[in-house]
């Protein structure tokens, strides 16, 4: 059977498995919410549109977020706890087709959700406001990237922990840890010790571990700067490649430790 | 042809601060099982059964040895599991799909093509009485109809080496006599079977060669059917005519007459008569011995 055939196969399934639980259902729970915001900023004296637009992404942004992060870490984690690894462990899958065909499976609910999500607000824009909001579409359009690239991140951090609450613990406090760090070592003058420790491991490599670093400053996109300059596809396509650049980086990592861990996942039993 | 060929098989797991405690589950497994054999493994408790079934498929880590399926190393190649067909202990599945959908999801990762695969999907979804529950969440099935949903996969992809932990394990009498039909059936098609059961008398009734592992070791390998005769002996339940429930011993057939007689005449009544299997004292034999 062809690899592209195995990853399609496992991509619908993982995805079936997952919306079909108890989280995968709870996303329509987030429907009714929508309508309060709706209800929210139409009743407000202040100004209705500001609140709309910025309710709505805000709780998109909260909702995606969350959904990236947990079913990423749910994904692998969830396979060891069930032990249902054991069946894929036993059919003729590479550890690559496996963390692939998750990542799809991820990235598959994150994105449908997105556009649900994205679809309701523009329809209460329209109804309500008589408005095509196109900052929504750029506050989905940095959500897109950036969930791509947390969820490629979570990947690496749960094959590498394969338990839920360290990989949450690790990609908040960790990362942010990490983030501050670099953002000092890089602003330090030489002669402090930070900037002697900076000067020595040199700006080039700072700057590599900066932007490889998942950062949602990396991916942010400034409405009010696209809609002057109209430089929204140019500005994008970079930021762009820079994720899926990121992204692959970080999957490969997670495949490398999914195939030298595997077996160490079953030290339990 | 050797079909599985289990070499100096070691295995110690390590626990605790630092991995200081340490419990060797292997000792040096070694076997070899040949094409078309049906090979029963004997254990009891914590006798490392599992830990052998968990390192001949390179689900963990062993200290040594080696484990070939048909010459072909495991670690080397993963197209072998096209080969090998699993049943764990526990039946672990995708508890959100369909059972069709895990059955339909087993049947094209194993990358079966087969014309008559819906044939064959249907054959033994019926057999296994899950043809009415095959739109039914696997959730909402009971423990062994989720053994039924594995048995019936590994049926439907007639593996060229089926591995079974434990197969009889949550399934009624009619499902343990269908298990066995199949094992059987699949057998005589050339499969390989490794069994590894609790339950002695399906092992004799099945197996052509038979280990039994203690201690991480095999203490005792060979064909059930040729373990040297002894004296069988019967097992009597009866209730006195008091209604005091008992047991005994008996030696020989002659004996067993002799006391159902003065059960029937002391107004007592037989509860069951169950006969000693060659298998099961050898087995007691030898984990004592060991």
């Amino acid at each position: 059977m062809k690899r592209l055939e195995k990853i399609k196969i496992l991509t619908l399934n993982f995805t079936k498995n997952f919306m079909r639980s108890r989280a995968g259902k709870s996303l329509i729970y987030f429907i009714p919410l929508f309508f309060l915001i709706m209800l929210l900023s139409l009743s407000s004296s202040l100004s209705p549109e500001k609140l709309f637009l910025n309710l709505g992404s805000s709780i998109l942004y909260l909702v995606i977020l969350f959904l990236s992060i947990f079913s990423s870490c749910e994904s692998i984690t969830g396979e060891i706890k069930e032990n249902t690894i054991q069946f894929l462990f036993t059919k003729p899958l590479k550890p690559g087709e496996i963390i692939i065909s998750k990542w799809l499976s991820v990235n598959l609910i994150t994105f449908t959700t997105l556009f649900s999500y994205l679809l309701v607000l523009h329809f209460f824009g329209l109804i309500f406001f008589k408005k095509y909001f196109f900052s929504l579409d750029i506050s989905i359009a940095t959500l897109f990237l950036g969930s791509l690239l947390l969820s490629s991140f979570t990947f690496f951090l749960t094959t590498l922990f394969p338990s839920i609450s360290t990989a949450i613990f690790i990609l908040i406090f960790g990362t942010g840890l990490i983030d501050v760090l670099l953002k000092a070592l890089l602003a330090a003058k030489t002669y402090n010790l930070i900037g002697l420790i900076a000067k020595k491991v040199g700006a080039g490599i700072l700057y590599f571990f900066f932007y490889l670093f998942p950062s949602f400053n990396n991916v942010t996109l400034e409405a009010d700067e696209i809609l002057l300059n109209k430089t929204f596809w140019k500005g994008y396509l970079v930021k762009f490649f820079y994720v899926i650049f990121c992204s692959i980086f970080y999957l490969l990592l997670s495949i490398y430790i999914f195939k030298v861990k595997r077996k160490i996942y079953f030290k339990s039993i | 042809m050797i079909a599985i060929r289990v070499e100096d098989l070691k295995k110690t797991y390590k626990s605790g601060f630092l991995k200081k405690s340490k419990f060797q589950a292997l000792k040096g497994v070694s076997f070899e099982i040949k094409e078309g054999e049906i090979f029963g493994f004997l254990g009891p408790n914590g006798a490392g059964k599992t830990t052998t079934i968990l390192s001949m498929l390179n689900l963990i880590k062993r200290d040594s040895g080696k484990i070939s399926f048909f010459e072909k190393e495991i670690e080397k190649d993963v197209e072998i599991f096209k080969d090998i067909g699993y049943i764990p202990e526990e039946p672990y599945l995708y508890n959100f799909l369909k059972v069709r959908e895990f059955i339909n999801l087993g049947t094209k990762l194993s990358g079966i093509e087969d014309k008559d695969i819906e044939e064959k999907i249907e054959k033994y979804l019926k057999l296994f009485d899950l043809w009415e529950k095959r739109e039914n969440i696997i959730k909402t099935l009971s423990k062994g109809q989720k053994q039924r949903v594995l048995l019936a996969l590994n049926f439907i992809l007639e593996p060229k080496i089926l591995i079974l932990d434990e197969p009889f394990r949550g399934l009624d009498p009619v499902g343990i006599r269908i298990v066995r039909q199949e094992i059987e059936a699949l057998s005589k098609k050339g499969s390989t079977i490794f069994l590894s059961s609790h339950i002695i008398s399906e092992v004799e009734a099945l197996c052509s060669k038979v280990s039994i592992i203690n201690n991480g070791l095999i203490v005792w390998e060979g064909n059930p059917k040729e373990i040297p005769r002894k004296e069988e002996g019967f097992k009597v339940l009866y209730k006195s005519k008091e209604g005091v429930f008992s047991g005994k011993i008996l030696k020989n057939q002659e004996e067993l007459l002799e006391f159902l007689k003065e059960i029937n005449f002391s107004g007592g009544e037989i509860v069951e008569v169950l006969q000693e299997t060659k298998l099961e004292d050898y087995f007691y034999e030898k984990v004592r011995e060991n």
